[in-house]
């Protein structure tokens, strides 16, 4: 059993206040603009409170009806924190790969060794990115997000310039730099 | 024809539509998975003074206001999340005895899997006991399109209709086609023909609980259009509804077989029982996908002669969680290769207080002043809210979160029944949600009990939402029976920690009732300057 052609599931995750919800709505309208079906998942509620945080998103040629993404069809799972990636794993298709920030938040006591997660990693496809580096390259601390998401659009069916026509609108509210700053976050993402 | 297109969240999406149905009133209290149905209403009405979007102090209150509307021939909207409606359950079951006047629609949002909240109960159950209709959505455009069916079928049957939502569905966002546009109804007040439905004395009582029954039989043919019957050359059947729909349409786009199983939908309650006669005597087993309780499982049990019902009752489909496409699939024989295993031993990120909270250095005081007192692991009944985070590392300083306003009638029990010193811990909020007449026999029980209220201005666990009440609970809690000299106002700051343990193990150790206000505003609405906001429209 394969999953249609053409239908897009991936999920992002995170810790609260990372922007995770953002990195969605980003993809999703793209997703929108580029004429595809839309439909995305979200947790409101305690798990805002710096604790674990996803959604789903999907798009496709044909209607999607379910918000939750199929267990064993993901293609991605976009990270910004090493730990909440290993979280979904049973989503991902056997071609699926993790793009995960390497730059962990320990918020709470008990956050396992570096050791433990690379372990947990060897048996998956996981694209492990040193983030920190790259952020200091730009100059901008918020850009993990952006930065991620454009690693993801590698493998997305979206065109360059609609990414940037939502980064743009999603961001020109806070002023220019910052779209121009998210923008170079993601150009830098998506060359890696 | 006003169309356009918006992508909006299912809960958004309600809102949308009772604005553009005419709706006059809107009441809530916040409560995850409902909220944004509120917000969204509250930022449309703001811009047309006819309508009033007004947080209530808690889910009754709502409901009651919501009638008031009702009353006076206006549409109203009333939103809550499940819990909610126990709370609102009087005046829920006795709507349905009046009858309503202007369309009334009460929103519930359940929350199955409990993503944030104590149960999962099923909001169906209860609008079957109140012989109350229920509407229920599949997509987020029939977020949209069903709710002004909704109002139709409410005034013209003169019955309230539960709406329901459930997390994953006022969570999902997506497309919406906004198509209508209709201005705000006005009947008038309640005419004096129909006077004596709204006095449930038991005289008329009888009579309003006659029409009431005749109403729920006659209504069954005014929705039967919203429930259909496929019968198809399978024997296998499905009863669907709300996410079981849609969860089960997902597979099917995948799966061709399952485009020839016979199908039974329902988006309106109460169903034609002779529909699942039809299916259960068209098919040799038919499975039921709900969320969250069997309920139509149960019914279609009851009335199939000749096909075995599967569903979560007979645990083909497990008892508690939410549906997803892979369990329908694996329920049906559909099963795909999961890949990669769920890894299982990953440690828990919990929510976590907020840097800078208050309630940190309240609870710290509580924990030093029982640690010097000698009483260590002393039990502090606590309540719902950000707070109920104090029941977890590293505080551990409240052992109980069971309903709203639970910790005050709890300490007072405990009190009763021998435990010294009792403490209860609640927000300001959720104080004035349900704790408010308990106070009442608190205040005057003679006890060493002490009531410590979390007072952040706000409801802050659902976004800071501004307190109903707030800055006026001291001169409330002398007014319930509180002695000035035992109210107690102190500052959660990490510089007065040292104070408050001092002040804290003084009260603890006196046995007549206090109360002791930590009050420090939320710093998140500090952060959003929630109350400067609302000072600037005042004054503008």
């Amino acid at each position: 059993m394969t999953t249609p052609t053409q239908h897009y599931s991936i999920i992002f995750a995170g810790v609260g206040g990372q922007g995770v919800l953002s990195l969605a709505q980003l993809t999703l309208e793209a997703a929108r603009r580029e004429g595809y079906y839309i439909l995305q998942s979200e947790i409101h509620g305690m798990s805002q409170r710096g604790g674990m945080v996803n959604s789903h998103v999907q798009f496709s040629k044909t209607p999607v009806s379910s918000p939750i993404i199929t267990q064993g069809t993901a293609q991605m799972i976009v990270a910004t924190e090493p730990l909440e990636s290993l979280r979904y794993v049973s989503y991902l298709n056997a071609q699926g790969v993790i793009i995960s920030t390497k730059s962990q938040l320990k918020n709470f006591a008990g956050y396992p060794e570096l050791d433990f997660l690379m372990k947990k990693m060897e048996k998956l496809p996981t694209r492990l990115i040193d983030t920190d580096p790259l952020l200091q390259q730009i100059g901008f601390k918020q850009g993990l997000g952006t930065i991620l998401l454009g690693i993801a659009s590698q493998r997305l069916p979206i065109q360059k310039s609609t990414w940037q026509t939502v980064i743009t609108d999603l961001f020109l509210p806070k002023g220019q730099s910052v779209v121009d700053k998210n923008w170079k976050a993601f150009e830098l993402g998506s060359s890696l | 024809m006003n169309e356009k297109q918006v992508l909006a969240l299912g809960a958004e999406a309600v809102a949308m539509a009772a604005f553009d149905c005419g709706v006059q009133a809107l009441y809530g209290y916040p409560g995850t998975p409902s909220t944004e149905v509120f917000e969204k209403g509250e930022e449309l009405f703001s811009e047309d003074s006819n309508r009033k979007a007004i947080w209530a102090p808690n889910e009754k209150v709502a409901l009651e206001m919501g009638l008031g509307s009702s009353y006076l021939g206006k549409r109203a909207m009333v939103t809550m999340k499940h819990v909610g409606l126990n709370v609102a359950m009087d005046p829920f079951v006795n709507a349905a005895m009046t009858g309503v006047h202007g369309g009334l629609i009460v929103l519930v949002a359940d929350d199955p899997g409990m993503h944030s909240s104590q149960n999962e109960q099923d909001s169906r159950f209860l609008a079957d006991f109140a012989n109350v209709p229920c509407f229920e959505p599949t997509t987020i455009q029939e977020c949209y399109d069903l709710l002004p069916r909704a109002f139709e079928i409410s005034e013209k049957m003169q019955l309230p209709i539960l709406f329901r939502l459930v997390t994953r569905l006022s969570h999902a966002r997506g497309v919406l086609n906004r198509h209508i546009s209709l201005p705000l109804t006005n009947k008038g007040i309640v005419p004096d023909s129909d006077l004596n439905n709204w006095i449930l004395i038991p005289a008329y009582a009888r009579k309003q609980y006659e029409k009431l029954r005749t109403k729920m039989d006659k209504i069954v043919s005014q929705i039967g259009d919203l429930n259909f019957l496929s019968l198809k050359s399978e024997k296998i059947g499905v009863i669907l509804a709300g996410q079981g729909k849609a969860n089960l349409d997902q597979v099917a786009s995948e799966v061709p077989e399952l485009q020839n199983y016979s199908q039974l939908v329902v988006k309106a309650y109460p169903l034609d029982e002779g529909l699942i006669k039809k299916l259960s005597a068209h098919c040799d087993k038919i499975y039921v996908f709900e969320e969250s309780y069997p309920y139509l499982e149960d019914k279609a049990r009851l009335l199939s002669q000749k096909a075995k019902i599967h569903g979560r009752r007979d645990h083909t489909i497990p008892f508690a969680g939410e549906l997803n496409p892979l369990v329908i699939r694996q329920t049906l024989g559909f099963e795909i290769p999961v890949p990669f295993e769920n890894i299982d031993d990953l440690p828990i990120r919990p929510p976590r207080f907020c840097d800078g909270c208050g309630h940190m250095d309240a609870y710290q005081s509580l924990n030093q002043a029982l640690e010097k007192l000698g009483l260590k692991g002393h039990r502090v009944f606590g309540d719902v809210g950000c707070y109920t985070m104090g029941s977890q590392s590293p505080f551990f300083s409240i052992h109980t979160c069971v309903e709203m306003g639970a910790s005050v009638g709890m300490t007072l029990g405990a009190a009763n029944s021998g435990y010294s010193p009792a403490i209860g811990v609640i927000g300001d909020s959720t104080f004035i949600h349900s704790g408010l007449t308990s106070l009442v026999p608190f205040a005057r029980s003679k006890k060493n009990v002490n009531l410590l209220i979390m007072d952040n201005r706000v409801v802050a666990m659902t976004g800071q939402q501004v307190s109903t009440g707030h800055d006026e609970l001291e001169s409330m809690l002398i007014g319930l029976g509180m002695k000035k000299e035992n109210i107690h106002v102190l500052s959660p700051l990490p510089s007065q920690t040292a104070k408050n343990t001092e002040i804290l193990m003084e009260v603890l150790k006196k046995d007549e009732p206090s109360v002791v206000l930590f009050r420090r505003e939320c710093v998140r609405s500090l952060q959003r300057g929630v109350f400067k906001k609302q000072k600037d429209e005042a004054q503008a």
